[in-house]
């Protein structure tokens, strides 16, 4: 599948990469407000899912555990700044406390396949709120933690939120492809096709899930910590929002799992069809969500992006039905 | 350890195996971890409790019907939607289940409201007196109700002709399939009795306390817990581990604090998973 990829020429690459980039840094200063915020909302759950896809897409380790590590995120910087310590620091240091959990869990429940796996990152992550939401005299348990306002005027927030997440959304993106083009990124893809096999040729496959396990945690977590100092009130239920999880597993499923576009494709898309589902039909929200995930599974198990990047022929509407039809028969009884 | 506690978990304990059974039959067979049978047990409680406000009959007797209108969804499910992804990797399956999961539940929201109600349970309140503790005869009966059911799913499995279809479609789907088992209709009629047996705890549950379209939410986790502490693809284990499981929570809760109650199954499965992946009773590691 990979060898089919057509690679551009770097010239182009270059434009294609900076372009995107101008944009974004040159979007707040023409637009404020509310675009802005959603914007930072959009980058934030690019970079998620981008994160997510590390384990998720690479390796075929669906993690619904990343609620846990956001929430050890959100809530380890919330716990350091109160007791006085710079925002950057903590964000760090929570980052490096998600990441030491991740390996004292990921040894042992990195060893169940996928499917176990993603059960028990369910509860991990179940277990990592419960602790939350009773430690009451550290985390302020179900009454919601505050953490220090930023002092700045209203716009000057939004734009220092969207800089820190586009920031560390460029940071991840190029963590990502190197992640890709590095030996652990083609040992997570050989477990993916076949772990016994990658296994026998010489991949230490714990190993290799643990590593990457380790890093997503640790920047999950972070990313999580600006969230919470931009929301400035965490509880349990916001903080360790299993939502979360599933809106950040639709997007990159979407967009294309394995992939690097793919996450961020699926994050823009699934965040604004989110959007306007939210304002318009806030109750069937989560069905909506449901249904294109399913509708996914079905149609699209490898994503939008499948549709353009790996096919040798050109996209007409004709391979699109064709492709579609190829996928509804490929896992039917 | 209070006596009191140890009743209460084992109470709890037998609804807890009714629920594993069935995701444990389903994981078996089909071999897709269904995440949805938590919101198949919520629509068994309200089946109970819309039979119950509407006919005004007893609750206990709602059962069978809930069963059956569980069987009836199951089938119709595995049938035209999860027969469409079946041979997809694990994790796609759940991912489809969760989907589904969450298509359920929306849905009971919007024609239920996210209220909670209440089945209306005659005698409510009455207790038995076993030596110093209290024992609720509802809880007492569901309790029965459960393993009943659970043993009956076992003979029928070990016995009958159906059984061992589905248990020929378990052990080699191609050879089944030369035999002529009808795959498809053993799939969606596998899944349709674990609905059921879904449906037959969300009633039971329904008549311990108030009941919301979030009632499963934890459940399917917990079903899936169950079936590693017992070990996977094991009757008995999934019978002690819904019987341990229950234990564990009250005790648990009433020695470390109620608020862990619902993270000590978690906690728990985490610990099986490192001491003794294969489970109690498991013979193999999946």
């Amino acid at each position: 599948m990979i060898s089919k990829y057509r690679g551009l020429k770097p010239v182009f690459r270059y434009i294609l990469l900076a372009l995107p980039i101008a944009f974004l840094i040159l979007y707040p200063t023409v637009l404020h407000g509310y675009p802005v915020r959603l914007a930072t909302t959009i980058i934030m759950y690019v970079t998620f899912s981008q994160i997510w896809n590390i384990l998720g897409g690479f390796a075929g380790y669906l993690s619904l555990g990343l609620m846990g590590f956001i929430g050890v995120g959100a809530y380890g910087t919330g716990v350091l700044m109160n007791m006085g310590i710079n925002v950057y620091i903590s964000m760090f240091l929570a980052g490096c406390l998600a990441a030491v959990i991740a390996a004292v869990i990921g040894l042992p429940i990195l060893r169940l396949k996928s499917g176990y796996f993603m059960v028990a990152t369910f509860a991990v992550a179940f277990v990592l709120r419960e602790i939350a939401s009773n430690m009451n005299t550290i985390t302020g348990g179900g009454s919601g933690l505050a953490l220090p306002l930023i002092d700045m005027p209203i716009e000057g927030i939004n734009r220092y939120i969207y800089y820190a997440m586009l920031l560390m959304a460029i940071v991840v993106t190029f963590i990502c492809i190197r992640i890709s083009k590095s030996s652990l990124g083609y040992g997570l893809r050989a477990i993916k096709e076949n772990e016994d096999a990658a296994n026998v040729l010489g991949i230490n496959t714990t190993v290799y899930k643990s590593v990457a396990f380790i890093i997503s945690s640790f920047l999950v977590a972070t990313i999580a910590g600006m969230y919470a100092y931009w929301l400035t009130f965490i509880d349990p239920l916001s903080a360790f929002d299993s939502n979360m999880s599933i809106l950040i597993i639709t997007m990159t499923m979407v967009g294309g799992a394995g992939t690097l576009i793919g996450p961020i494709v699926g994050g823009i898309l699934i965040s604004l069809v989110s959007e306007v589902i939210w304002s318009n039909f806030l109750e069937l929200h989560k069905g909506i969500l449901g249904i294109v995930l399913i509708a996914t599974v079905i149609f699209l198990p490898n994503g939008i992006v499948d549709l353009f990047l790996y096919r040798e022929e050109k996209l007409t509407w004709k391979t699109l039905g064709k492709v579609i039809r190829e996928n509804y028969e490929k896992y039917r009884l | 350890m209070s006596l009191q506690a140890v009743i209460s978990g084992l109470l709890l304990g037998g609804i807890y195996a009714l629920v594993a059974s069935g995701f444990s039959l389903i994981s078996g067979v089909m071999k897709v971890l269904n995440f949805s049978h938590g919101a198949l047990m919520m629509l068994g409680a309200y089946s109970t409790y819309w039979i119950t406000v509407t006919f005004g009959i007893d609750p206990l007797l709602t059962i069978p019907i809930s069963m059956a209108i569980l069987f009836v969804i199951g089938f119709l499910l595995q049938k035209y939607v999860l027969n469409l992804i079946i041979k997809a990797p694990i994790y796609m399956t759940l991912i489809f289940t969760y989907g589904v999961d969450m298509i359920l539940v929306n849905a009971a929201i919007v024609m239920w409201t996210g209220n909670m109600r209440t089945v209306p349970v005659p005698n409510a309140g009455a207790n038995i007196l076993f030596f110093d503790a209290a024992v609720p005869v509802t809880r007492l009966i569901t309790f029965g109700i459960a393993l009943l059911v659970t043993v009956f799913l076992y003979i029928v499995m070990g016995r009958t002709h159906f059984g061992k279809a589905i248990t020929a479609a378990r052990m080699d789907l191609d050879a089944a399939m030369l035999v002529g088992v009808n795959i498809s209709n053993t799939y969606a009629i596998t899944f349709g009795i674990g609905a059921a047996l879904a449906g037959a705890a969300g009633s039971l549950l329904s008549m311990l306390g108030p009941i919301s379209p979030n009632l499963g939410a934890l459940y399917s986790t917990r079903a899936f817990a169950i079936c590693i502490l017992g070990g996977t693809g094991s009757m008995i284990g999934v019978l002690v581990g819904g019987l341990l499981m229950g234990l564990l929570e009250t005790i648990g809760a009433s020695y470390i604090g109620a608020g862990f109650k619902d993270a000590i199954p978690f906690a728990l499965l985490i610990l099986i998973l490192i001491i003794r992946p294969r489970g109690i009773f498991g013979k193999e590691f999946f």
